[in-house]
């Protein structure tokens, strides 16, 4: 009788603690909504022709200027920017905004979402320069911004724009640093959905140098590629481009540059081992002997650096500039691209993936891109998106456009990666201790 | 020079008899036996139907037959209108009940009294009690403004001289009375309005204002047996109402005062008959006297509605006065003696209730010798041995335990699942009433009860809440075990074991646990449970019990229930294990009436507790999830394993290696024999059942966050049988384990004592080291900035960020002037749907009308508590509508724009306007025609009231109020707070009703033996 009894009390603990330990549950797990913040594509000056290219009409946008939040249907797929930045809400999609001043310079540049860090590397604040820096405030709410500004002196005093609600400020290049033909940028939101633009325009007395829009990045690295150099071989001798770099940190960086194109992968000379000293803007010209269209260059460093390659062109009655800015590692992604028909510039050991090119038409064009080190692909005409699959190894590309005002270089990467926002959930705990 | 025979005097003693053959022997012959000898007895029988006349016939007294309706006054008129007159001396009538026996000096010591005192018109003597006779009933009568008799004496008081001497008085009882014949006749004789009762402090009142003094003598003693006021015999003077002592004991005070006072004090002398009337009443009521007390009522209201027969009286007495009525003032009680007298009789009764006197059985063979007191040693170490008692070294050690475990808790308390206190009590008494709770976004929510206790005791903590949760929360481990102490103590005598085991409980996890994370729903069961276990053990048999005992249990079980259903559940669990044997008990016997009286006491005991928090409860039951949520915030337990250790886990529990011997202990007592096995098996399937439920994730209490159910209740429970199983086996264990060889038992045993001493000091260790880092502290910083808290009723949407061990969440709640308090968690609604998708845009950065939702709402701040996300400001900098006001240490607070009042009016043109508000209800005036929009939560009860009229009621777009106004001019918003009312109005007859049931019965008057009356 008791060792019956002993037998039910163990099989009831037993199945209660087997019960539970099976059943139990560590809490509701946390919630989180994803969406792809919307994006800003780039201001313009009255005199400038600026079109964004649109996947498809129905993606809602607005005019960031006035009074109006209302998002609206853009209507085409190739939109005409005339009287401020504009806000896509376009989804995964990324868009390009092609500017041009019509026979004098052409660039291209990425719409973004809001960044609270953005770096530029390029322009000038010399004699030469026009070029300006657009911040781009597309909140409802007044925004503070930090504009700090290096020069071949080193750091110089910073500015604090306030930039209204739904609004851009402009502000011109010679009064961030005046008299420096070396600027690195760098604009940090105290407050505020910012994103700015650099616009970097060069003139001589009434001698038009080109001009170009200068894509920004993140955040400084230490072993990245700028891919897609615009290489025009004159008399045999190409160039001459010049690499520009910044150190921010209090330490001297010891770099290394690769130039990566269809010749091959070497150091040209003086670039290994080399000392950049830190807090100070440096160009360095690249004399290349190579005969290709574009090449890439590979930087490792030992402290994190910024740099962009600047490279005068040769226009058929014009000279023009282009800025190729750092390329971030490509990842599948989907970029509307309507009336335009860049060269893309892969640049890796091995280059193994898949472009689909979505054709006004309503066709698919796919293309399987395959080779070592520097693989130059055109997109075919009437292209109105393009998606990148199936990236097998590490690749870092960009994009070269040519009119014939000038050539635009804009890097191959997202506009807006997808955000993870927790769901918020009530909870009075909130305000009791 | 006195005569000491008193020659001078002639004196006539009128003997009134009623049915009084019960006393009158004595009567007869202690008239007889004075030492100074009567002129001449008369007795008027007023028809008496027991041996009376026979008696008084063979004591050869002269009588007088009146017919039975005959009052008192009147049976003392016809007597002395046979008697012949004596103009040669001073005549004297000396008035005797039939249940009065003078002792022989008392009309010698009542001569002596008036001898030299010619003013002295009526002078009485001093009456104690007939069976014991060193109770003092009078020594002189008088009248409260509130119509009560008025001796001045506390009860059964015992005379020892103290109120000895001749003394003015207004009156003396006419038990004893003597009175000069001139006098009388002068005055009247007795109001026949006055057939009994009260017709001697009548004319005695009359005697004053004539001129004479009236006095008591107590050298004069009298004993009385006070038989009609004692219901020890019939009335026969009046027909109907007026036949019942106490009706017309009342209508005759009542009489008196309205006759006798000045003009101008009727008012006010009425006002204090009835509310004292009603008083009584209500007394009675509680003591189960309905009877009295509709005679309390019915007295007073009898002769209200009577003025002619007052008018009449006044008329009558202002012929003879010869003063003013304010002459008698002086021997009117001031109210402080009615007072301290009510007081002293009070506290008397619930002396006597809590701490009966206990018969002292001192026999023959231990009588007390003081010689032996001087040959006991006397104790001069005596605070040592204090110190050697298991009492005193519990608390001790207790108290000191205490004292450093609540290092962080001494001050205004909040943390874990407690609230923030208010500010007074008044506020909880505010929010158990109020039908209309600004919480959130409003809610017509019942109050839980427990607030209304919370409430209640807060006021007898001078009204400051958080004085009395401190307090509570410093004692609650005393009160642990001193109610563990005083089941223990019926279970053994070995007070080292019961108070070892007290201790343990109230150090046990789950005690450690409720107090550090604030849990008052298992605090209070953990203080009652031990007081409902007892009761429990005799539940088989319920049809055994009292009525009495069932509804005193369903009060406590009420209490207990109010702070925690989880609780009360645990309890109807074990009732219904016993109606299930009952239905087993019946099957095999066919008992039906067995089986009624044990389904209705049961149900009594389910239904009583539930009715006793009505309407909260009955919500409950629509809300199943208020069933198992414990007062306050929802944190989580600790879920299965740790449960299974009777640790209910969560913040401020005790690790799980600090191993208590609970479960180890019922494990083994369920193998055991007797009683202890009964207590295991029932603490085994509370520890079980917890077991299980701790599997539970659940949300409630405005927090959409689930959380692993705390089963905190159902653990006390295990822990208590498992205490009791534990004593049972160990009380005598040790000498029965020596007289066996050593087996399986010794080890168990003492694996049992090891684990619990084991326990013990780490338990106590660490609730004074890591444990006394609880998550209820004292002093907490306010969560909202102060300046957030200048308007009245503002909201304030709060995001704050919290931190996980894996991922990060935000949760947001919509504030009112200050942080969450007692009872708004378990008032405050769910946040309706816009406000979460609102917020979840701004959260995920694409709420660019979130703002405009907000300010729909009323929202009118939102404010982002700190550490923030950086990211999550700019994007709230971003999606306008938020204007940033300010950002300090506290966090970041953005202004809603536009429109975000409380109440806002919007003309025909679609022009709003917003109009102030501070409370619930409001009067304001609108412009002209239009909408009027309320940023509450729809409700019926809301109405706004135009002209006298009701405005239509429709919601709006969020599906807030809004009404229709049609014209111009001023208008009232009000919400209807009926139904509240009507519910707390029940919740108060239902409380009474039980309290009723659960007093003590009063008896009545005749039902008292006359030993302990007099």
């Amino acid at each position: 009788m008791k060792f019956r009894r002993a037998l039910i009390i163990a099989g009831a603990v037993m199945v209660a603690l087997v019960a539970g330990n099976l059943l139990t549950t560590k809490g509701e797990p946390a919630k989180f909504s994803q969406s792809y913040p919307a994006v800003v594509c780039p201001p313009t000056d009255p005199n400038v022709t600026s079109q964004v290219s649109i996947a498809t009409k129905k993606i809602p946008f607005r005019i960031i200027f006035g009074k109006s939040t209302a998002m609206l249907p853009i209507g085409t797929t190739r939109y005409a920017i005339t009287k401020g930045a504009i806000l896509l809400d376009q989804g995964a999609t990324s868009s390009l905004a092609w500017q041009n001043l019509s026979g004098v310079w052409a660039g291209s540049t990425l719409c973004r979402a809001p960044q609270g860090d953005q770096w530029f590397v390029g322009g000038a604040a010399d004699v030469t320069s026009r070029g300006r820096l657009y911040v781009v405030n597309s909140g409802l709410s007044d925004a503070i911004v930090d504009v700090a500004v290096w020069t071949a002196d080193g750091p110089q005093s910073g500015k604090v724009l306030t930039v209204r609600a739904n609004s851009s400020s402009r502000v011109s290049l010679d009064i961030l640093a005046a008299g420096a033909s070396r600027l690195v940028i760098r604009v940090t939101a105290r407050s505020g959905r910012i994103n700015s633009f650099l616009v970097d325009e060069r003139a001589k007395g009434l001698k038009t140098l080109g001009g170009d829009a200068v894509n920004s990045v993140d955040f400084p690295r230490t072993d990245f590629v700028i891919a897609g150099i615009p290489h025009q071989v004159t008399k045999g001798v190409g160039g001459p481009h010049v690499l520009r770099l910044l150190v921010p940190g209090n330490v001297d960086a010891n770099i290394r540059v690769d130039s990566i194109s269809k010749d091959g992968v070497f150091v040209p000379v003086g670039f290994d081992g080399r000392v950049v000293p830190h807090g100070q803007v440096i160009d360095l010209p690249l004399a290349s002997t190579i005969a290709f269209s574009a090449f890439s260059l590979r930087i490792r460093s030992d402290q994190p650096l910024v740099a962009g390659v600047y490279s005068p062109l040769r226009m058929s009655d014009h000279q023009d500039i282009v800025w190729n800015a750092m390329s971030p590692l490509l990842e599948p992604m989907e970029m509307a691209i309507t009336g335009l028909t860049p060269t893309l510039v892969f640049t890796g050991d091995v280059v193994d993936l898949i472009v689909s090119t979505r054709l006004t038409t309503g066709k698919t064009v796919t293309a399987h891109i395959f080779g070592n080190d520097n693989v130059i692909w055109k997109v075919p005409d009437k292209a109105q998106s393009i998606t990148i699959s199936r990236i097998k190894s590490p690749v870092a590309a960009s994009g070269l456009i040519t009119s014939t005002s000038g050539i635009g270089a804009f890097p191959l990467a997202v506009g807006s990666t997808l955000a993870k926002a927790p769901v918020p959930v009530s909870d009075i705990a909130v305000i009791s201790h | 020079m006195a005569d000491s025979n008193h020659s001078s005097h002639h004196v006539t003693a009128i003997l009134v008899v009623h049915d009084g053959a019960m006393w009158l022997p004595e009567v007869v012959a202690s008239l007889a036996s004075q030492t100074r000898p009567i002129d001449f007895t008369l007795a008027v029988d007023t028809h008496s139907v027991d041996t009376s006349s026979k008696l008084l016939r063979n004591a050869r007294v002269a009588s007088l037959t009146m017919p039975r309706d005959t009052g008192f006054g009147a049976a003392v008129s016809a007597g002395l209108e046979t008697l012949p007159k004596n103009s040669d001396k001073t005549e004297w009538i000396w008035l005797i009940h039939d249940d009065c026996a003078p002792q022989p000096s008392a009309l010698v010591a009542l001569l002596n009294a008036v001898e030299d005192r010619p003013q002295v018109a009526i002078a009485g003597p001093k009456l104690r009690g007939w069976y014991d006779r060193s109770h003092l009933l009078e020594a002189g009568v008088s009248i409260a403004n509130n119509g009560a008799r008025w001796t001045g004496l506390e009860p059964h008081e015992y005379d020892q001289g103290q109120h000895d001497g001749i003394r003015e008085v207004l009156s003396v009882s006419t038990a004893g009375m003597l009175i000069r014949r001139d006098v009388f006749e002068e005055l009247g004789g007795f109001d026949p309005n006055l057939t009994l009762f009260r017709d001697d402090v009548d004319l005695g009142w009359r005697a004053h204002v004539a001129g004479y003094s009236v006095i008591a003598a107590t050298d004069a003693v009298a004993f009385h047996a006070e038989a009609a006021a004692s219901e020890r015999r019939k009335l026969d003077v009046k027909s109907g109402a007026l036949r019942r002592p106490l009706i017309l004991d009342r209508r005759n005070a009542a009489y008196v005062l309205l006759t006798n006072s000045s003009w101008w004090l009727l008012p006010w002398l009425s006002i204090q008959m009835l509310f004292s009337a009603m008083v009584r009443a209500g007394g009675y009521l509680l003591a189960k006297l309905p009877g009295y007390a509709s005679d309390e009522v019915l007295a007073v209201a009898l002769l209200l509605v009577r003025p002619g027969l007052i008018l009449e009286a006044r008329k009558f007495r202002k012929k003879k006065r010869m003063i003013s009525a304010r002459v008698v003032s002086r021997f009117i009680p001031p109210r402080w003696s009615q007072l301290r007298l009510g007081l002293l009789r009070a506290s008397e009764s619930i002396r006597q209730t809590l701490l009966p006197a206990r018969p002292e059985f001192v026999g023959i063979l231990n009588a007390p010798s003081e010689d032996e007191d001087l040959l006991a040693p006397s104790p001069s170490n005596y605070w040592r041995s204090a110190f050697r008692r298991p009492g005193v070294l519990g608390v001790v050690a207790l108290v000191a335990i205490t004292s450093l475990w609540s290092a962080h808790r001494y001050g205004s308390l909040v943390g874990g699942a407690l609230p923030g206190s208010p500010i007074g009590a008044s506020d909880l008494w505010s929010r158990y009433g109020e039908s209309w709770h600004q919480v959130g976004m409003g809610s017509s929510t019942a109050t839980p009860t427990w607030i209304l206790i919370i409430a209640i005791l807060s006021t007898l903590f001078f009204g400051k809440a958080f004085a009395l949760l401190a307090f509570l929360f410093w004692i609650a481990p005393l009160l642990f075990m001193w109610s563990m102490y005083s089941l223990l103590r019926k279970l053994s005598r070995n007070a080292w074991l019961i108070m070892g085991a007290s201790f343990s409980y109230a150090i046990s996890p789950v005690a450690i646990a409720a107090i550090n994370s604030g849990r008052l729903g298992t605090i209070a069961a953990l203080i009652i449970g031990p007081r409902i276990a007892f009761f429990l053990t005799r539940m088989r048999k319920v049809e055994e019990i009292h009525w009495r005992a069932i509804f005193g249990f369903s009060l406590l079980l009420g209490a207990l229930t109010a702070f925690s259903f989880q609780a009360f559940m645990g309890i109807a669990l074990i009732y219904i294990l016993g109606l299930a044997l009952d239905v087993r008990d019946f099957r095999k016997g066919s008992n039906r009436s067995l089986l009624l009286r044990r389904l209705s006491k049961r149900a009594t005991l389910i239904v009583t507790p539930f009715a006793l928090c009505l309407p909260w409860s009955f919500e409950a039951l629509v809300h199943p999830s208020r069933l198992l949520i414990e007062p306050g915030l929802l944190i989580p337990g600790g879920g299965p394993n740790l449960a299974f250790l009777a640790n209910p886990g969560g913040p401020g529990s005790m690790p799980w290696w600090i191993l208590s011997p609970v479960a180890f202990v019922l494990i083994i007592s369920a193998l055991s024999s007797g009683m202890a096995r009964k207590y295991a098996e029932i603490g085994l399937t509370f520890l079980l059942i917890a077991t299980l439920l701790s599997v539970l994730t659940i949300s409630g209490h405005s927090s959409a966050r689930s959380e692993i159910l705390w089963t905190g209740t159902l653990l006390a429970y295990a822990t208590i049988a498992s205490l009791c199983a534990g004593v049972v086996i160990l009380h005598g264990l040790r000498q029965k384990l020596t007289n066996v060889r050593f087996h399986y038992r010794h080890v168990l045993a003492g694996l049992a004592i090891g684990t619990t001493i084991f326990y013990g000091f780490s338990a106590s260790i660490w609730v004074i080291t890591s444990g006394a880092a609880s998550p209820v502290r004292a002093n907490h910083p306010s969560v909202l900035p102060p300046f957030l808290a200048v308007t009245p009723g503002v909201k304030t949407l709060v995001l704050r960020n919290i931190s996980g061990s894996k991922t990060d969440t935000i949760s947001f709640f919509i504030a009112r002037e200050s942080d969450a308090m007692l009872a708004d968690p378990d008032v405050a609604p769910a946040d309706s749907k816009d406000i979460e998708v609102a917020v979840r845009e701004i959260v995920d950065g694409s709420g660019i009308s979130s703002s405009k939702v907000l300010a729909g709402y009323g929202i009118k701040y939102l404010f982002m508590k700190k550490p923030v996300d950086i990211q999550l400001t700019r994007e709230v900098d971003g999606l306008g509508g938020f204007l940033r006001t300010s950002s300090t240490q506290a966090g970041i607070v953005w202004k809603v724009a536009g429109i975000s009042d409380r109440l806002v009016f919007t003309d025909s043109k679609g022009k709003s306007v917003a109009l102030p508000t501070q409370d619930v209800s409001a009067r304001v005036s609108a412009p002209g025609p239009g909408i009027l929009s309320l940023s509450e939560n729809y409700d019926n009860s809301w109405k706004v009231i135009q002209n006298g009229k009701q405005l239509p009621r429709s919601r709006n777009s969020y599906g807030l109020p809004q009404f229709e106004v049609s014209q111009a001019g001023d208008f009232s918003l009000i919400h209807d707070g009926t139904s509240r009312r009507a519910w707390l109005s029940l919740q108060m007859i239902i409380f009474l009703l039980v309290l009723v049931m659960t007093v003590p019965s009063g008896r009545r008057r005749g039902e008292i033996a006359l030993e302990e009356l007099t």
